[in-house]
């Protein structure tokens, strides 16, 4: 007759959700900052939550910066990635957890572009492709006509990658990802007034390059788009 | 408002961040009224809509599973690493970052002084000796010899601050110095290197001549202090003494004197030991 049966070995993870108890089902609507409190404390659950949270967001960042899928992805890992190693160097006072996310991904962004410098720009590659590749991409009669769908979008996420990338952040932050001023100043660190101005200089960037792109702006790369027939 | 100032504010305008009502209302006006304008605002607008479209385009892109599954692996990693830290010195983990990084960088200065310092030490020991010098001593009969025996004429600077030397410190060193030039400053070098009695290591039926004043030594003092080395000398340095010339045979061989030495390390006076 066996007198002493063996304790049977609690799993890690369930000896985690006995400790945190009712902490498991309340981890959907924990704010970021009690989030973060539980990954310090070594919550896995917690982290898990805050990756699905925010890497949507990190990961569209990261591909509307750089247009390529692979590198964004690359860039959401790291981002979180670097959040396991440093989360005790994270201090709320200094801003939200979001911006100092944001920010890590905005600086692994300029470094893989800053090394992808080789890669060739946008206009060059279309001047390469000659006016027949232009005509593709736009509608023929109005460069501006229809940028919500098809090829007058893809002409747009083009306009917007070739942009410097100082323009191009404050267009993805502020009108992609609709972030307010103040914020978007946050992630970049710089003043309202320069992001304002920015993206203000951005959008004319962006213009000029759509309408000089279309048939009815060919030859005239210089268009004042105040003056672009629409 | 004129073309300029809707210039300015024709993005904020499209954005909806124009806050001041009354602002709003002169934009629009000018708008209405302005054809360039009309056209500058619609084409914001058009702007506008192309992006919206793409932001929502891109709404729902999301990151594949195995990087959270990667991620999850990191974690767990991570932790394991900290527990083991903690399982190691638990009352460190409890202290702040910066108190732990100043604990860590005090402890490896330590380790490290601990291996350096007797390093350095056994190399200042091993370097710090002169090859020449191969004993020093300063036996109780060296001591009187010095008092008493340095007797010629031209010895008497040396006898005399050899005699102050020897009363500055009245525990003088009657055993082995440690090292030339020596200040004999107290009985320090006894009570920290108790060595052998310098009697039972050097025979006391020794014979000694008499202290000969060098001349490159005449004329100094030994106020600061002085040592009395032991050395070996080839045989035809006694001629320098008016001794006979070194037999032909035995070019090589070797006597045993003893040099006095000051502060500054210059020889003072000589004198042979048999």
């Amino acid at each position: 007759m066996e007198l002493f049966r063996p304790r049977k070995e609690i799993p890690l993870e369930r000896r985690k959700g006995i400790a945190h108890g009712h902490t498991m089902t309340n981890l959907a609507s924990a704010s970021e900052n009690d989030l973060l409190a539980r990954i310090k404390a070594g919550d896995e659950e917690a982290f898990i939550q805050l990756y699905r949270n925010r890497q949507g967001a990190i990961l569209r960042f990261a591909l509307q910066m750089c247009g390529s899928r692979s590198v964004a992805e690359d860039v959401t890992q790291e981002v979180f990635l670097a959040l396991i190693r440093e989360a005790g160097n994270f201090d709320p006072a200094r801003g939200s957890l979001s911006s100092y996310l944001y920010g890590m991904a905005r600086n692994m962004v300029l470094d893989h572009l800053s090394r992808a410098r080789q890669d060739v720009p946008i206009a060059d590659a279309e001047a390469a492709e000659g006016p027949s590749g232009r005509a593709g991409l736009v509608a023929p009669s109005d460069p501006l006509g229809d940028l919500t769908r098809g090829e007058g979008m893809e002409a747009l996420r083009k306009a917007i990658l070739a942009l410097p990338p100082h323009y191009r952040e404050v267009v993805v932050l502020c009108d992609l990802n609709e972030m307010d001023y103040a914020r978007a100043a946050g992630i970049l660190g710089c003043a309202v007034g320069t992001v304002r101005s920015r993206l203000h200089r951005a959008r004319e960037l962006i213009l000029k390059k759509l309408c000089a792109r279309g048939p009815a702006g060919e030859g005239v790369g210089n268009l004042n788009p105040a003056r672009c027939a629409l | 408002m004129n073309c300029q100032e809707f210039e300015l504010i024709v993005v904020d305008l499209v954005r909806g961040d124009v806050t001041d009502s009354a602002l709003g209302t002169l934009c629009w006006a000018h708008a209405a009224n302005c054809a360039r304008c009309a056209d500058r605002l619609l084409e914001q607008e058009k702007l506008s809509a192309g992006i919206e479209a793409l932001a929502t385009h891109t709404e729902h892109v999301r990151a594949p599973e195995r990087i959270e599954g990667l991620l999850r692996a990191e974690f767990r990693k991570q932790q394991a690493a900290v527990n083991r830290e903690s399982i190691a010195a638990p009352h460190i983990q409890n202290l702040p970052r910066r108190v732990r990084d100043a604990t860590s960088r005090l402890a490896w200065a330590m380790a490290a002084a601990v291996v350096l310092v007797p390093l350095v030490a056994i190399l200042v020991a091993k370097w710090g000796r002169t090859p020449a010098v191969t004993q020093m001593v300063q036996t109780p009969s060296t001591q009187q010899t010095t008092a008493k025996q340095a007797p010629d004429a031209q010895n008497k600077t040396t006898q005399q601050t050899a005699s102050r030397a020897g009363s500055k410190s009245q525990a003088a060193p009657k055993s082995t110095l440690r090292s030339a030039p020596h200040k004999p400053t107290g009985g320090d070098t006894d009570s920290k290197a108790p060595r052998k009695p310098v009697s039972n290591r050097y025979p006391t039926d020794e014979v000694a001549t008499n202290f000969f004043a060098l001349p490159y030594g005449s004329g100094l003092t030994l106020d600061d202090g002085w040592a009395l080395v032991r050395v070996s000398l080839p045989r035809s340095a006694l001629e320098t003494f008016g001794a006979p010339p070194a037999n032909d045979k035995a070019p090589t061989d070797r006597v045993t004197a003893e040099v006095l030495l000051g502060e500054d390390g210059l020889a003072r006076a000589i004198r042979f030991v048999r």
